[in-house]
This record gives C-alpha cells, structure tokens and sequence, in this order.
C-alpha cells in the first residue's frame, strides 16, 4: 500500500524527549509513548481504537525511541494500525538493544572517561565542556536522523534496521576511547599512589583485586566503595595492621 | 551559605529532569552535578573532586527497563555540602586526601535513599497510570496529556525537595562527624573500581589498548 504525502508531524520527536517520565514497572514507557503518538492518534479514522493499540508496555532506549515512534506515526497516518503495532512490538526491541550497547557501553562511558580524566589532570572545565558537547551533538544526531528515516521508512522499517542504527564508527571509536582509559588511569593511578606512599599503591592494587571478583559476581561498586572505606576507617581508628598510611 | 540549599533545589530539579524525565544529556552525571553545584556555591574545585570520585562508582550505568543505578546526582550535592574546604585540583593530588571520606560516604548513602524516593513517586505514577488510560478509552485524550505533565511535576518537586533536604541536613551532619575524625583513602579505592568498570566494559579484545592506554599512563605520571 502506497502511503500517503502528509510528512510525520515533527513534534513526535520533541515529545518523545520526554518519554521516561511517566516510566512506571506496569507499562514502561507505555504512556510516554502514547503521549508522543498523540498528535497523531488524535487525527485518525478512530482515536480510541488507536490508543487502545498502542496502550501496551513499550519499552526502548531513548536514543532510538524516536526512529521506532517515527515510523509508528507514519503507518498510523496512513491508516496501518496494526502494521504499527508490528514495529512497536517487534522492531523497537531490536533498536533499543542496539542503542543500549551504543550509549551505555560506549558513548556515554568515553564522555564521562574524558570528563573525569580533565579532573585528574587539573583541567576540568574544558573536559567537562567537551564532553557534554560530544555527548549531545551523538544525542542530537542519533534523534534526529533515526526519527526522519524512521518517519520516511514507515513499515519498511524492520527490514531496513540497518538503516536506523547508531553509527559503527561512532561506537567503535568510543570503546576505543573506554580501553585506552582503562589502561591510562590504571598505571597512571598505581604510579601517583606509589609516588604519595607505597601503602596507597597497595590499597589501589588490593582494591583493583577485589573490585574484579566483585565485578564478576555483579556486586554494586557503590556498596562495596562503602565497604572499603568503612573497613579503612576502622583499621586506622583502632589498628594498623597493613600499615595504612 | 543561605543560598545554599535554594541553590540544590533547582540544581536537583534540573538533574532530575536529565536523569529520570528527558533524555538525559549528562547533566545528572555526579562529576557534572558536582561542578556545577560547586561552581554555583563557590566551591568549583570541591565540587569536581567530590564528583569525579563519586563518577568513579558509577562510570558504568547500564539503564535498561527499570534497571537505574541510584541517584548518583543527589550524592554529588550531598557530598560537595558535607565536604571539607580546601580542596584543589592540582594534577590528581587530591586523590591522595583522605579529609573526602566522610563526604563521600554520606553521598553514597545519598544516593539509595534518592532511589528509595523515586521508586515512590513511580508509585504514584503507577496508580494514576490506570486512571487515565481508562479515561483515555473512553475518549478523554486529555487525561494522557495531564498524566504525562503531571508526572513531569512530580519528578520535578522531588528532585527539588531531595535537593534542598541534603543541602540542609548534610553539613550540619559533616560537623557533627568531624570530631570523629574519619579518614580514608578513598581517592584510590575509587580510582581502582573505575578502571575495574572500564575494562570490564571494554572487554578482553580490548587488551592492545589497554596496553597502549597503560604506556600512556606512566608517560604521564612521570613527565
């Protein structure tokens, strides 16, 4: 079926910026979604089916909600409801995962990685700046490209997702970024520990030790943060048996 | 110091909105959260130390479905209050001080019961959820609109009132602790879990870069 001319209304996207706010465990970002979807639903042959449509869970990764909300809002517009149901049930899982992996394994983790290394070296404004301007010229490109095509795509959209995903350049040079921290702040840390007192370098040592089997055990690094630093209180409080400094 | 905790208020309401409304543009990040509330009050280097330390917890967040790590936005706050003067970014030699532990301890704590306080406002959402989708069958599109703002304000008003709590509470909590004497070296203990995260999320077919990351490391320490 050849989709009619009337372009998906723009503010699907602006709307979907705040899709997690009415977040809640029984639909998602469900309502979110359907307050996106809204200026569109309203104008269909029957609002109230259309809403009952879409009033189920829908759950995706923020960056990539609006490709899958796109092209949700053009099958809606030309009359495909449960061919929009098909994208919303099927195709956003796909993206969600693929924009997990490019956000939070990635993207977001290098900005922050070159924020905090401005702090370590003294330079923390220019950091901080860069890496809020990265993050959002990533965010802002991610949102605006996946909503027009998603929009242009309409129910081709499962089978183009290649078209939609974030950029393989873009995440791999963002893991890129994440290593080399990993690597600098290690050897850097364990040198600067060693310079203010070997004791330091062997807390850091003994830390990276525990906070790998803790990593594997999936232990919150906050809690065990907590943990250590109650335990070095103690120990210099009422005993110094590793020689704390 | 009676700006102080207006100040947290808007910082918090502008931090919840990054974190738990729109998409969140790292401005709820505690290495962020911490400069700006530092800057705001005088205290930009604090601010950053205590925020970068904080970061170093939760560098790795992975957010999917109702998986959130806590409020690491709220720590920062709590932490830059309860934290000590003189505090200076003087390449990395603040992660040697031991004077952050408390301030730090205390923003951790910060942040679960940050959780505890949007987990309660999802509540609420939650049953006024059921409401206007019901509505919403009937034909009442608006109550999806109201549901939606509505939640919005919530969000808001908890991020503002967390905020202000903490810039209240936590350094009169700092000067009741201070006789204590509490000192840890928390700097590194810190350090040590983010590079732990960070390789974790970069994987074992990263271990060229790592390698390469380590050289450049030790050239830097020791230029």
């Amino acid at each position: 079926m050849k989709g009619n001319t009337v372009p998906v209304p723009g503010r699907i996207a602006w709307r979907a910026w705040s899709l997690e706010a009415s977040w809640h465990p029984r639909r998602l970002q469900g309502v979110g979604a359907l307050f996106a979807l809204m200026p569109v639903l309203r104008r269909g042959i029957d609002p109230v089916a259309a809403v009952q449509r879409h009033g189920a869970p829908f759950n995706a990764n923020t960056w990539m909600a609006p490709a899958a909300l796109g092209a949700i809002a053009r099958l809606e517009q030309d009359g495909r409801g449960q061919d929009a149901v098909r994208v919303r049930d099927v195709v956003s899982p796909v993206l969600s995962g693929l924009g997990d992996a490019y956000v939070f394994q990635a993207v977001r983790p290098a900005c922050i990685a070159l924020a905090v290394t401005g702090a370590f070296v003294g330079h923390p404004v220019p950091a901080l700046a860069a890496a809020f301007v990265l993050y959002t010229v990533a965010a802002l490109a991610q949102i605006g490209r996946g909503f027009a095509r998603g929009a242009m795509l309409g129910g081709d959209a499962g089978r183009a997702v290649a078209q939609l995903r974030p950029p393989l350049g873009v995440a791999h040079f963002a893991r890129f970024i994440v290593a080399l921290a990993a690597g600098a702040w290690a050897t850097w840390g364990l040198a600067r520990a060693w310079q203010a007192g070997p004791s330091s370098a062997f807390i850091l040592g003994g830390t990276l030790c525990v906070g790998y089997t803790a990593a594997r055990r999936q232990r919150s690094a906050a809690l065990l943060f907590a943990g250590l630093v109650v335990l070095a209180i103690l120990l210099r409080r009422f005993s110094n048996p590793v020689g704390l400094p | 110091m009676t700006g102080l905790p207006w100040t947290a208020a808007l910082l918090g309401v502008v931090c919840v909105l990054d974190d738990a409304v729109c998409v969140s543009l790292l401005l709820s990040e505690p290495v962020f959260a911490g400069a700006l509330f530092g800057a705001a009050t005088g205290r930009f280097e604090t601010g950053v130390a205590c925020g970068a330390l904080l970061q170093c917890l939760w560098i790795v967040s992975l957010r999917v479905g109702g998986a959130r790590p806590p409020e690491g936005w709220l720590a920062a706050l709590a932490a830059v209050s309860a934290a000590p003067a003189g505090i200076g970014l003087d390449r990395g030699a603040w992660l040697a001080s031991e004077a952050l532990a408390p301030a730090l301890l205390m923003g951790v704590a910060c942040a679960y019961a940050g959780a505890w306080g949007r987990a309660a406002v999802v509540r609420v959402i939650a049953r006024q959820a059921d409401r206007a989708m019901e509505s919403a069958a009937h034909g009442d599109f608006g109550a999806i609109e109201r549901l939606h703002a509505g939640s919005v304000a919530l969000h808001a008003g908890r991020g503002a009132l967390m905020g202000f709590a903490v810039a209240v509470v936590m350094p009169r909590l700092a000067t009741l602790a201070a006789p204590l004497h509490a000192a840890a070296p928390a700097g590194w203990i810190a350090l040590a879990l983010a590079v732990v995260a960070l390789g974790q999320t970069s994987g074992r077919t990263a271990r060229w870069t790592w390698a390469a990351g380590g050289v450049a490391g030790l050239l830097w320490a020791w230029r």
